[in-house]
């Protein structure tokens, strides 16, 4: 998967970063961040123009990310409803998330841009479905997707050719951040959800 | 505020605390493998340089890393080939070979993977090597 991945990257240059950073931030499982540590490693051996790469791939995951919004957020309610998440919508588990959400949306969207990326694609999900105001989405969906692109791209710029050994143990990290944060986020609403229902 | 709820209810309520705590644990175990898998990849793995360095100068080292995925045009750009240099020392025939991959082309040709990348290797390695020693 990767490699046939880094193979459309060599071919269709630009559009295939363009197109690779959309469609992961929108919803497919696609190693965005990876192909962005690669594409930084590609511009230092004089592939791409790094800066190119910086405005292509910020562009790819920003409408990638307002793509998956603007769809839940139309229409994230009704289909869930539909297929019987009913239940769930109103339950104090999904209460109790969309609290949380909007009191620390801020912080939720911008540190799943580039921190705990691999929760980027849920994160727009839930925005969407609690409805954030576009502006509160917009404003650390800008910054936090400009740190993210800035830092893995500049990455792999300084890592060259070690870049696939290093991109290994980034997958593995950021993994475990994730895993981390929803466990305490679990026994967060776990607790939460419990006071509410006694 | 406390309330009674009804005793389906909280047996439903139960289960699915139960559900999730299982859910967390397994995760929980999950973050120790991850953990433990990470620690191992950074143990097993020696630098070949300084990484900053692969800026300045391609190294012999650089050429191991030539696999599949990679194509002809990438390969002249990275180790600063002439454009027909590959082209000439592996007889390859298609005009058209630059915009390839080396998998594909080996798939087209029907060649051996192996055999065909080490030749490569071979060749991109004879160029830089011919280069530094002028």
């Amino acid at each position: 998967m990767l490699e046939a991945l880094l193979s459309f990257l060599l071919l269709y240059k630009y559009l295939a970063l363009f197109a690779i950073t959309f469609l992961a931030s929108l919803a497919l499982p696609l190693p965005a961040t990876i192909i962005l540590i690669a594409t930084g490693a590609f511009s230092a051996q004089g592939y791409f123009n790094s800066y190119e790469i910086l405005v292509i791939g910020f562009i790819g995951c920003v409408l990638g990310d307002l793509a998956s919004y603007f769809i839940v957020k139309r229409w994230g309610i009704k289909f869930l409803s539909k297929i019987g998440f009913k239940k769930i919508l109103l339950s104090n588990k999904f209460l109790a998330l969309e609290k949380f959400f909007l009191k620390h949306s801020f912080s939720s969207i911008f540190y799943s841009r580039f921190l705990i990326t691999n929760l980027g694609v849920p994160i727009n999900f839930i925005a969407g479905l609690v409805r954030i105001n576009f502006r509160k989405f917009f404003i650390p969906e800008i910054i936090g997707e400009f740190i993210y692109v800035l830092f893995y791209v500049g990455l792999g710029f300084v890592l060259g050719s070690e870049w696939r050994y290093v991109s290994d143990i980034f997958e593995n990290a950021v993994w475990l951040i994730v895993l981390i944060v929803i466990i305490v986020l679990g026994l967060f609403f776990f607790r939460k959800s419990n006071k509410i229902s006694y | 505020m406390s309330f009674k709820m009804p005793l389906f209810n909280r047996k439903q309520e139960n289960l699915t605390n139960l559900l999730l705590s299982l859910l967390l644990i397994l995760l929980a175990l999950l973050c120790v493998f991850l953990f433990f898998r990470s620690f191992q990849l950074i143990r097993s793995h020696r630098f070949s340089a300084p990484p900053i360095s692969v800026h300045h100068k391609i190294s012999m080292a650089d050429v191991n890393s030539i696999d599949g995925w990679m194509t002809f045009h990438y390969i002249n750009i990275v180790f600063r080939l002439p454009e027909n240099y590959l082209l000439t020392n592996l007889n390859i025939k298609s005009g058209n070979y630059s915009n390839s991959t080396l998998d594909k082309y080996i798939e087209n040709n029907k060649l051996d993977k192996t055999i065909f990348i080490n030749q490569v290797k071979q060749a991109v390695g004879d160029y830089l090597q011919s280069n530094s020693a002028r």
